[in-house]
């Protein structure tokens, strides 16, 4: 791309993450709200993604840009999508929240639905953290593109106490959720 | 030599396959002919789950049989059909 056109896109894109934003996901898609900077007026954007059901929608604080979607049909179960231009073009990540596959005659876990979504911490800025129903934490190191489980608290053995089995939770499943990262040390949630 | 079997794509996965409700996959039991559909439409695959089992909503009919089980045997001549049940609220 030449980079008078690379600069206007960053120019834009800067202008557009300066504006307030609301985001939000709904049983039928995802909408946003884009507002004037006095917050006086409002256009909705959207639906996308119409039939899904979206959990949560995070803005990265870090760079005011990446967006990403937790999202699951009723056909298709669940996945991330991710934007960086404020929904004009999605990613679908390639590799979802998934439980591995377990081995006969056990019986594995199945990601439900990804129903919280974090950002990393400020100085892994590829990093982010997913939430899922029954309750597990995945952790992506590539801007949402993949996923891959935390073993530390997946397969913990003291796992089924913190958080109950299957049956414990909404009407919806129980779930992961409230991740925080510890402003001082990346390794602590 | 693998046989290469007809597969009919609902709506709602036609946005994987660039709108085409009929393609073509390669393999030799239901299980490799999703595993090739995903390889040429990446994401596909989300109609089963990492346990390897068809979601709630989803049937899988060789030629005029629903299947449960991914490892059906196929021949060149079956014809796989993904549905998307009929659900919502």
């Amino acid at each position: 791309m030449p980079k008078r056109s690379q600069s206007r896109r960053r120019r834009s894109s800067r202008v557009v993450a300066s504006r307030p934003h609301l985001l939000i996901g709904t049983r039928k898609g995802f909408f946003f709200l884009h507002g004037t900077p006095d917050r006086r007026s409002w256009k909705l954007a959207g639906p996308h993604f119409l039939g899904n059901t979206v959990h949560h929608a995070v803005l990265d604080p870090r760079d005011r840009r990446t967006l990403l979607i937790a999202a699951r049909t009723g056909h298709l179960g669940p996945t991330i999508f991710r934007t960086l231009d404020f929904g004009k073009t999605w990613k679908e990540a390639s590799r979802p929240p998934a439980f591995p596959k377990a081995q006969a005659p056990e019986t594995g876990r199945a990601v439900d639905h990804v129903f919280w979504l974090t950002p990393g911490h400020e100085s892994e800025r590829d990093v982010s953290y997913a939430g899922t129903s029954p309750q597990g934490l995945f952790r992506s190191a590539d801007g949402g593109e993949t996923w891959e489980g935390v073993s530390g608290f997946n397969e913990h053995p003291m796992r089924t106490r913190w958080t109950g089995g299957p049956g414990d939770g909404t009407p919806d499943g129980p779930k992961m959720h409230s991740i925080i990262v510890d402003p001082r040390d990346a390794r602590h949630l | 030599m693998q046989g290469i079997c007809k597969v009919y794509v609902p709506s709602p996965l036609s946005s994987y396959t660039g709108e085409a409700t009929t393609v073509e996959a390669a393999g030799d039991s239901v299980a490799e002919v999703l595993a090739d559909l995903d390889r040429t439409y990446p994401g596909i695959r989300r109609i089963i789950n990492e346990q390897d089992e068809i979601r709630r909503h989803i049937k899988i009919f060789v030629n005029r049989d629903r299947i449960t089980d991914l490892a059906v045997p196929l021949t060149m001549a079956d014809e796989v059909m993904i549905v998307c049940a009929l659900s919502g609220g």
